[in-house]
């Protein structure tokens, strides 16, 4: 096979996971937004006689442990799993790209004071941190989405830092700073827009690894309270019943995994884009 | 270089002393209280108070701050309301387990990672390069708490290959404790059955690790080693007429090293943090089991220990990477002197 033909058989099939990918997102869009037009039953109510029942066409997904249906409550925590993985990436995107772009444009002790933050942020380790704000503030998706944010920027500052210290030497920043241009425009005219398609490829992947991060504190019990259908929270809720009951473990940590898949083959769609 | 060196651990001093900070002042601004928990449900005001009292938890916030930070510096983390016991103590009685877990996770990551990254590179494009790039693929948005006990349903319910819960089976008798490596100290007690018995009990644990981390793992080695093959060097090996193994593995994974060292940084960092959720999916007896236990029955002593020797890891093995980089990468060496 000749090269041309490789390279044009590798990019078809990598558009081709592209789109499965969006798929999946769009679908996980409409759970989070109309979730009440694709569950077939309410999430919360019980139905004791019901319980522990295996898929069937009923119940797609099979029941759990007080007759609810698992399908209608990985439907409906779509908003609480995927709500609080997005709210933390643009948090983490806004701040860390801010973060970035100051310090890749101060003088150089600045610049390095920001950067030793950085690492002393990469240093700490981001369960007990969350397991000390839960202990704090109480647990809850509150505290977990606290907790994520507060150490998810360092890789956007980091990310968005070598960029602007790549941009400075780019012939039209230099070209602006002879003009006479102010830094403050500089940084949002030249600097800023080119950084950001480098942090929108970081930030659909990083999706992806939040939800991960998200459900595992709420298997811990640090987040979504019971009878929150929450993902990670219908996986810890799953536990005492893993051996006899093996849909109710499978489909929701299945969802998780699809999500974060999709959103990782979403980046890296991005990023081929990118270079392209 | 012993400047180098010097600044580094200045540095990493001071990590651990912010770190010490903002996990005392966390965990103390708690609404719950650890006295009356201690207590009892059905103690008396004064019982709390005296309580209270015992711990120092009645002092002003500071002054609790200065005794506990004094105490860091004499290796003394406080003491757990849970166990009732020195936390340094149950650190050392835990740790073990945990590095236990750790090093030989670590261990069988690094050359499985390694292995995949070189036979997928052998020829980019290929089948095997295909399937490598499935499994990463596949790998990466599994939650490891779920592959965990995917695992488990497996290995342990279905096909009971693997026992569950522990370090070693209750009934058999554990060698004496040496280093307190139970693998090693199998051997050192000169028992081989007991040896394979601990390895049953760390099989599962260990590969759910190992699963997790390596994904990303051989992802970025692939990347690392792809770089190197599109080098001008390569294409004078070849031309020198050097077969594509002793390209391969004289020349690019020579290179390669410097990015691989940084991704095993990163993966060894993000493995410190997280192996608590290893340990409570398995009960494996570790400073991460022990610390989540304490959490739940709002002990927090235990948990400012965990950060701190969590951090202190973090820090020594970034140093470590550092002192590292010039030996695989002579070039390094005029930045860092």
């Amino acid at each position: 096979m000749s090269a041309p033909a490789a390279t044009f058989r590798a990019a078809r099939r990598i558009d081709w996971l592209a789109m499965a990918a969006l798929v999946v997102v769009a679908l996980l869009a409409v759970f989070a937004l109309m979730p009440g037009v694709v569950a077939p039953y309410d999430p919360i109510a019980l139905d004791v006689v019901n319980r522990l029942k295996p898929p069937s066409p009923a119940h797609p997904f099979g029941t759990d442990e007080a007759g609810r249906d698992i399908f209608s409550r990985v439907i409906y925590g779509t908003r609480y799993s995927m709500g609080v993985a997005l709210a933390i990436v643009a948090f983490a995107a806004v701040f860390g790209t801010l973060y970035g772009v100051v310090s890749g444009m101060a003088p150089r002790w600045l610049d390095n004071l920001m950067m030793r933050i950085v690492d002393m942020v990469f240093g700490f380790p981001a369960l007990v941190l969350a397991l000390a704000i839960s202990a704090a503030i109480g647990r809850g998706l509150d505290s977990v989405t606290l907790a994520l944010s507060l150490m998810w920027w360092p890789g956007f500052a980091r990310l968005v830092r070598g960029e602007v210290l790549r941009l400075k030497t780019e012939p039209h920043v230099e070209t602006a700073r002879a003009l006479g241009l102010g830094p403050v425009t500089i940084m949002w005219r030249h600097i800023v827009p080119f950084v950001m398609s480098a942090v929108n490829v970081r930030a659909t992947t990083d999706i992806g690894y939040a939800l991960v991060a998200v459900t595992a504190l709420s298997f811990l019990g640090l987040g979504a309270t019971s009878p929150t259908p929450e993902w990670g929270l219908l996986i810890r809720d799953s536990r005492p019943y893993f051996g006899s009951a093996w849909w109710y473990l499978v489909f929701p940590g299945g969802i998780v995994m699809l999500t974060a898949t999709a959103c990782s083959l979403l980046g890296d769609a991005l990023d081929a884009r990118k270079g392209a | 270089m012993a400047g180098f060196i010097g600044r580094r651990i200045l540095w990493g001093a001071l990590v651990l002393l912010l770190v010490a900070v903002i996990t005392f002042f966390l965990s103390r601004v708690v609404p719950a209280d650890p006295a009356a928990f201690l207590a009892g449900q059905n103690a008396s005001e004064e019982t709390v108070a005296r309580i209270r009292a015992e711990h120092g938890l009645d002092q002003p916030m500071l002054l609790q701050f200065r005794d506990y930070a004094t105490g860091l510096v004499q290796g003394d983390l406080g003491e757990s309301i849970r166990t009732r016991r020195p936390v340094a103590q149950d650190m050392a009685q835990f740790l073990p387990a945990t590095l236990e877990l750790l090093l030989v996770s670590f261990a069988a990551y690094l050359v499985l990672s390694l292995s995949l990254a070189i036979l997928a590179v052998r020829r980019p494009g290929g089948a095997m390069d295909g399937a490598v790039r499935l499994f990463t693929m596949l790998g990466t948005g599994i939650p490891v708490f779920w592959l965990g006990m995917a695992l488990q349903f497996v290995f342990y319910y279905k096909l009971q290959w693997f026992p569950l819960g522990a370090r070693f089976p209750i009934r058999e008798i554990a060698p004496p404790e040496v280093t307190g490596f139970l693998l090693v100290d199998c051997l050192i007690a000169g028992n081989p059955g007991a040896f394979v018995s601990a390895l049953q009990y760390i099989a599962l644990p260990a590969l759910t690790v190992v699963l997790n981390l390596l994904a990303v793992g051989t992802r970025m080695s692939r990347a690392a080693l792809l770089a190197e093959r599109e080098r001008l060097y390569v294409r004078t090996a070849r031309g020198k007429g050097l077969s594509p193994r002793q390209v391969l593995f004289g020349h690019m994974l020579r290179n390669a090293l410097s990015p691989i060292l940084t991704v095993t940084t990163i993966q060894f960092g993000y493995l410190l943090s997280w192996v608590i959720l290893v340990e409570v999916i398995f009960d494996w007896p570790g400073i991460g089991l022990y610390a989540f236990q304490s959490f739940q029955v709002f002990d927090y002593s235990p948990v400012i220990a965990l950060a701190l020797v969590s951090t202190f890891g973090f820090v020594v093995l970034n140093l470590l990477a550092d002192l590292l980089y010039p030996v695989i990468d002579p070039r390094v060496e005029a930045v860092t002197s």
